[in-house]
């Protein structure tokens, strides 16, 4: 036979049940009260102050000789294969935040050299599309050179903003996850005319510097 | 994401949005946030696999950083906008 709980646990358990009942309600008409009566909006970049940092992820997305010079930087890297990824990624997102962070401290005027950046990618697309088995220092030295170089550039366009570090902080952050996921995705690739569609795409690279180089070279002529 | 939604709701009263028009701008805000967050975590997921396949190996205090940054920062926003919220309610 089984026995029933005694009358005073039985009223011990009623009152919690009443209690938890009485506390949901108080929640859920706490959470309809700040619903009507909303307070002002906070937005995230204005609150959190890291707006910047977003405007940073996006000037590399919208700056074409930026993206292009990191994009062929990662696909040289990722015909390397897991020897020369690991040291890319953290040279040219290294050197890239170090000499922006160096634009921004000395330059009082944006630097603009659009022959030399496109001459940078220009050089990198054409390392992709004959793809000759670098040596481990000579790719990192290319990764240093275009870090050192874009970095500089983008530190004194920066330098007229305010929160250009923390800009800076989100173009090196993009710099990396870029190479990391590209040289990544490159390294993984084993069909023969997989490869060869990469150094295709660094031949395309490569012609969209030569026509930059072009432009600027006349420009300043 | 429901603060978030509050505090959404008065800048769209604020800026003499229709009432009829706030629901649907406050669902797309919301799917908005959701299609971000999934994008951000495809993203993370990616970049795991990458350094598994360049065969980076982090050292056990690096693996550790962003569970240690994500708490601290997650408490602080929450006592922060909850304290906002009530603010602006008085």
């Amino acid at each position: 036979m089984i026995s029933s709980p005694p009358r005073s646990e039985l009223r011990a358990s009623v009152e919690l049940t009443t209690l938890a009942t009485v506390l949901l309600r108080a929640i859920v008409l706490g959470a309809l009260c700040l619903t009507v009566t909303p307070a002002t909006a906070h937005a995230h970049l204005v609150s959190t102050g890291f707006g910047p940092f977003y405007d940073g992820i996006s000037h590399l997305f919208l700056s074409l000789d930026d993206l292009l010079a990191v994009l062929a930087m990662a696909l040289l890297a990722g015909l390397g294969g897991s020897r020369h990824g690991p040291l890319t990624l953290f040279a040219l997102a290294t050197a890239w935040l170090g000499a922006g962070l160096l634009g921004l401290e000395v330059a009082e005027v944006k630097v603009s050299w659009p022959a030399a950046s496109a001459l940078s990618f220009l050089v990198l697309g054409l390392l992709v599309a004959i793809h000759r088995d670098l040596p481990h220092v000579a790719v990192a030295a290319l990764a240093v050179s275009v870090g050192l170089l874009h970095g500089y550039l983008n530190g004194t366009a920066m330098s007229q903003i305010d929160g250009g570090t923390l800009a800076l902080v989100g173009i090196a952050a993009a710099v990396f996850t870029i190479v990391a996921l590209v040289a990544a995705f490159v390294t993984s690739l084993r069909a023969a005319w997989a490869r060869v569609g990469v150094r295709v795409a660094g031949s395309w690279i490569a012609a969209i510097g030569m026509l930059m180089l072009g432009w600027a070279v006349r420009s300043l002529g | 994401m429901w603060m978030a939604s509050f505090g959404f709701a008065s800048g769209l009263t604020t800026l003499g949005l229709p009432a009829v028009e706030i629901p649907a701008a406050l669902l797309l805000f919301n799917v908005g946030v959701e299609v971000g967050q999934i994008g951000f975590v495809l993203i993370v997921v990616a970049l795991e696999r990458s350094f598994r396949v360049l065969e980076i190996h982090w050292p056990r205090w690096v693996e550790v950083i962003p569970g240690y940054a994500v708490g601290p920062l997650g408490a602080y926003w929450t006592i922060q906008r909850t304290a906002m919220l009530f603010a602006g309610l008085s």
